[in-house]
């Protein structure tokens, strides 16, 4: 599991997360990504379509970060889940309190017409 | 014989690499996506609370998993000698309304849940049989 930063100079962090979203993944990964997201204090597109795999504990670090960033006025939007990582985002309830996007210029215009 | 069977290490790298065989155990299966996710899904969310939460008293920790393919569907059974616990009966998370109300945890067990065709739970002995049909 990696995390890449697409974009951190505008008025949106872009970032992109690349591999399985496992126990053991999202253990190592968890700090770097709430800094990199709700660090930020700005609202966040965060690129799912190379994500293979998500379990309770990605959903986990996923609400934790878009909690965080309502705290301080911003979304938190996903974008391009893959099929079966978009069901399981269905299914734990976070895809309806979160913004799913799969056009990122449609996400782009979410984000900033409400954070 | 199963087309699946690890004795699995209580730590979360030996989950990982458990996952990792299964999937490629099963690669020519000829099965859907969706079971696939099903069985990597309960692997995962099962082990993962035993490990955590399910050995404190037991001296030596043990995990077993076994996938069979039968005409019926494919039957994933995972097997540990900790403490007796019912996942099958593991209380759903309180519906939110908005992502500030949502809980952080407990999710993992109801994905479960809502994903299996089945999901059976015995107590034998020392030993938690948790059954998952996808």
């Amino acid at each position: 599991m990696s995390l890449t930063l697409l974009e951190t100079d505008g008025p949106i962090t872009h970032l992109a997360l690349n591999g399985k979203l496992d126990a053991t993944t999202v253990t190592a990964l968890q700090a770097e990504f709430a800094k990199e997201t709700s660090g930020r204090l700005k609202p966040a597109i965060v690129d799912m379509s190379r994500v293979g795999f998500m379990a309770s504990l990605g959903i986990r670090m996923l609400v934790e970060a878009a909690k965080s960033l309502r705290a301080s006025g911003h979304r938190l939007v996903l974008l391009k889940p893959a099929p079966m990582v978009e069901s399981t985002l269905t299914l734990s309830g976070l895809h309806a309190l979160v913004g799913v996007f799969h056009d990122e210029a449609e996400a782009r215009k979410a984000l900033l017409a409400t954070s | 014989m199963p087309a699946f069977s690890a004795d699995i290490g209580p730590t979360l790298d030996a989950l990982r690499d458990a996952g990792e065989s299964m999937r490629e155990h099963l690669a020519g299966a000829n099965l859907s996506g969706q079971t696939l996710h099903t069985l990597e899904t309960a692997l995962e969310e099962i082990i993962t609370n035993t490990i955590k939460y399910g050995f404190a008293s037991t001296a030596a920790p043990r995990i077993r998993a076994e996938v069979d393919l039968t005409p019926e569907g494919v039957e994933l059974r995972i097997a540990d000698n900790g403490a007796a616990f019912d996942p099958t009966q593991a209380p759903a998370p309180a519906p939110a309304e908005s992502i500030e109300a949502m809980p952080v945890g407990g999710l993992g067990l109801h994905l479960v849940r809502q994903m299996a065709r089945e999901f059976r739970y015995e107590r034998r002995g020392d030993w938690n049989h948790v059954t998952i049909r996808a």
